[in-house]
């Protein structure tokens, strides 16, 4: 197991590796940092001085070596628009997201298993069909309709919900519906195929013989083998949110990471776009890393291939 | 397992929520801002989010009178001019500052000073020193400002481009800290800042030491909410659920939506920017380029219907444009300017006499308002030029460095009712945005603000805006709308010049 743990450590810190690059180089090469800092009416000096301040005139190599080697000291570097330390800034807005991310999977949750578990229990018939319609139209509506239709129906027409914000946590109602509708069709699928399957097993068979029936046999014996795939991907799937709420974050006027991406984007500050596009990719590293050893940890057939 | 009773309890805490209303009995106003405040203090920013907010804390030595469009004394009792380049305002006795301290002559000097010295990197300096040379404390009273040269514009500057600030107010361990006041600004005007989220919200509180004979003093509600909200289809919604009371600049499709719901309305208010697009006539990016041609600058104006772009794109209280300073500015003289009426055949004429009859590559140059851009790109590809747009986040790069054909460019003469805001920084060619290539025009527009005889100073900008227009240095594009959405809850009245002034709002049948 630990030689497992240490290959698949050593891959995520690879890709991590490969995606801080990709980064860097992203945002030197489609454009200049220097003038994108200095906003619309900077002057060439007011350029060349921000050049020479953030160190743009070094050679590229030598700028991402000291961004990376301050990045994992934990020196994210200085957001040019709010003049505070990146690390600051990201420590502010992560609780919000974290706390969306959190509410969000609680939501797919609580309406993916239910529905992938009636799916799998009514095989072909109308109520599995109702079930995957479900799904797809959370899969095919776009975060910012849902986001806006939730908040004409639900807090303009009845005004039950507050409109935006991130005061109290009935404002991320609405939002972590919003976004944790987005991933109900992968759980709910992975639920149903599972419980399909694990239907089908001999176990289950024998359990049956034993006279187990309803509930008894589905939470006792069938979901806890059906749901090992779904925990992993639910790890996927969190860390998808913590980088990926960016648009229900901006409809929705949540002071997250995600707002605070677009928000740098729109006025150029190059060092928090840097960082924050590295964080992104890095949770999902990490949440892939964790799906990984959850796989491993509950399947041994895993860790042994 | 009977889950009807968890259900019935989910339901009943739901209804039990209260929605988020902005509570007018907590007497307090909500306003959305789109874009986010960087700091509360107004010296660090220019954006108009911070004009409006500066309004609200800080209170300048003048004050430009919504009514009147003239400024007035604020902190300042009076001011004296001693000759051409002397001025000494006396400063009133009983302005305090947010903490209860009296402001004094120490005081301006300090923040003059500050914005003088170009260390500290305040947004104003380059204004400011331009014809500030340096001021003085005559006494605890009285403040001397010895000036480079004479300058109409002093008192407007005085309003807009500074802020008083405590002596000592940047000092922090003997070291001048530039950020000192970016949080919780101290100021002197009728509220003060209790709350700053960056990225979120600003919580401003009436200040009760302000005093009542202020021309500010007409704020009547106790508590200020500033939410920054990034997407105007959200603070549409705020405004019709009730959860924010004001909104600015919300684009017209969206706010006329809203008001024909009738649960907000709709006010389309005067704002003082201005759209234009400046064409290469010095020929910095080609000696010989198609700009450096009169005919062809002239061709360009008549080319464009600008009633139909206002009518169909900008709408609101938008207008079209013939001259390059809006007309309710002093000075801005629409009867002297030469206008061009649309007629694409006369362009099309004008471009063959000039040797263009099959055309030429034109590249415009923009950073915002992509759609009206592209309608200007339609006007010129239709009467045969290769037209097209070149959308860049920075224009100002190229701009400088006198690269480009023809720009977009807008200003808002930070709403300074008189064309002395706009002109010298568009027509003076010691600047690098500057592209006429016109030195007896630079000349005479320099001249405008260097003398104090209005009527003088109304004579050059009249002569100044024929030359411009006659030349056809710019093609003046249209004049902008500022959309309001405000809640049926409040009674707002836009000002003329196009600042908001928050402090202004009241309670709809307030006493």
């Amino acid at each position: 197991m630990l030689e497992y743990i240490l290959r698949r450590c050593g891959l995520a810190l690879s890709v991590g590796f490969t995606i801080s690059l990709v980064a860097f180089l992203l945002l030197n090469f489609a454009t200049d940092p220097a003038v994108t800092m200095a906003g619309e009416e900077a002057t060439t000096e007011e350029i060349e001085r921000l050049r020479a301040l953030y160190g743009f005139d070094r050679p590229l190599y030598l700028q991402y070596y000291n961004w990376l080697v301050s990045f994992f000291r934990g020196d994210f570097g200085e957001s040019v628009h709010w003049r505070l330390p990146v690390a600051e800034l990201v420590a502010r807005h992560f609780p919000v997201t974290l706390l969306l991310a959190g509410m969000s999977l609680t939501v797919t949750i609580l309406v993916a298993i239910p529905l992938g578990v009636l799916a799998a229990m009514n095989p072909n018939t109308l109520i599995d069909r109702i079930a995957l319609s479900i799904a797809v139209a959370a899969q095919a509506i776009p975060n910012f309709w849902l986001g806006m239709m939730a908040i004409l129906l639900l807090a303009v027409t009845w005004p039950i919900f507050p409109v935006s914000g991130n005061n109290t946590i009935w404002h991320f109602i609405l939002p972590a519906f919003v976004l944790g509708l987005s991933s109900v069709p992968a759980i709910m699928r992975l639920t149903r195929t599972g419980l399909l399957e694990v239907m089908g097993t001999d176990y289950i068979r024998a359990a049956r013989a034993k006279g187990y029936r309803g509930g008894a046999l589905l939470f006792r014996h069938a979901m806890r083998n059906a749901l090992l795939p779904v925990v992993s991907v639910l790890a996927v799937q969190f860390g998808e949110k913590l980088g990926g709420a960016i648009v229900t974050e901006t409809v929705f006027a949540i002071n997250g990471i995600g707002r605070l991406a677009v928000q740098s984007v729109l006025i150029g500050d190059v060092p928090v776009v840097q960082s924050l596009l590295f964080l992104f990719a890095m949770f999902f590293v990490f949440a892939n890393l964790l799906a990984d050893l959850l796989n491993a940890w509950l399947d041994p057939r895993i860790r042994l291939a | 397992m009977n889950l009807k009773p968890f259900l019935l309890c989910i339901a009943a805490t739901l209804i039990a929520v209260p929605p988020a209303v902005a509570d007018r009995q907590d007497d307090t106003l909500v306003a959305a801002f789109p874009r986010e405040i960087s700091t509360t203090d107004g010296l660090y920013n220019t954006r108009r989010e911070n004009d409006i907010l500066g309004l609200l804390i800080d209170d300048a030595l003048y004050y430009v009178d919504p009514e009147t469009q003239e400024p007035v004394a604020l902190s300042a009792l009076s001011h004296e001019f001693v000759n051409d380049t002397t001025l000494v305002v006396t400063l009133r006795d009983d302005v305090t500052f947010h903490d209860g301290s009296l402001m004094t002559s120490a005081d301006v000097v300090y923040s003059f000073n500050h914005i003088l010295d170009e260390t500290t990197e305040t947004r104003f300096h380059a204004r400011i020193d331009r014809w500030l040379d340096s001021v003085e404390a005559l006494d605890e009273r009285r403040v001397q400002f010895n000036m480079k040269y004479p300058y109409a514009m002093v008192l407007y500057d005085f309003a807009y481009y500074t802020k008083i600030r405590q002596e000592g107010s940047y000092e922090v361990d003997g070291v001048t800290v530039p950020d000192a006041q970016r949080e919780l600004a101290l100021g002197s005007g009728p509220y003060r800042v209790i709350e700053y989220i960056p990225g979120q919200q600003v919580t401003l509180e009436l200040y009760e030491g302000y005093r009542e004979d202020s021309p500010k003093a007409v704020a009547s509600i106790r508590n200020i909410t500033i939410r920054i909200i990034g997407d105007y289809a959200t603070q549409a919604a705020e405004v019709m659920a009730g959860g924010v009371h004001w909104a600015f600049n919300v684009p017209t499709d969206i706010a006329e939506n809203v008001g024909n719901t009738g649960r907000a309305r709709f006010v389309a208010g005067p704002s003082m920017r201005v759209g234009y697009v400046a064409l290469d006539a010095a020929g910095r990016s080609d000696p010989d380029g198609p700009m450096t041609d009169i005919r062809v600058r002239r061709a360009l104006n008549h080319a464009i219907d600008r009633q139909a772009i206002v009518d169909n794109i900008v709408r609101g209280s938008s207008g079209p444009l013939s001259t390059p300073c809006q007309p309710i500015q002093f000075g801005c003289d629409e009867s002297a300017a030469v206008v061009y009426a649309y007629d694409p055949d006369l362009a099309r004429s004008l471009l063959a006499e000039a040797g263009y009859a099959d055309g030429f590559e034109l590249v415009l140059t923009a950073s915002r308002d992509r759609d009206v851009m592209e309608a200007l790109v339609g006007y010129w590809t239709a009467i045969g030029l290769d037209a097209r747009l070149d959308y860049l986040r920075n224009v100002a790069t190229p701009r400088n460095a006198g690269e480009l054909m023809a720009f977009y460019g807008s200003s808002g003469s930070f709403s300074i009712p008189d064309a002395g805001a706009i002109m010298p920084d568009r027509f003076i060619t010691d600047q690098q945005r500057v592209y006429t290539g016109d030195e007896a025009l630079s000349e005479l527009v320099a001249s405008t603000n260097s003398t104090y005889d209005q009527d003088l100073r109304k004579e050059r900008f009249r002569e100044a805006i024929t030359r411009i227009t006659d030349q056809a240095y710019w093609v003046p594009v249209h004049r902008y709308s500022q959309n309001f959405l405000l809640s049926n809850e409040i009674e707002y009245v836009q000002p003329e010049d196009g600042m908001p002034r928050l402090f202004m709002v009241r309670w709809q049948n307030a006493d």
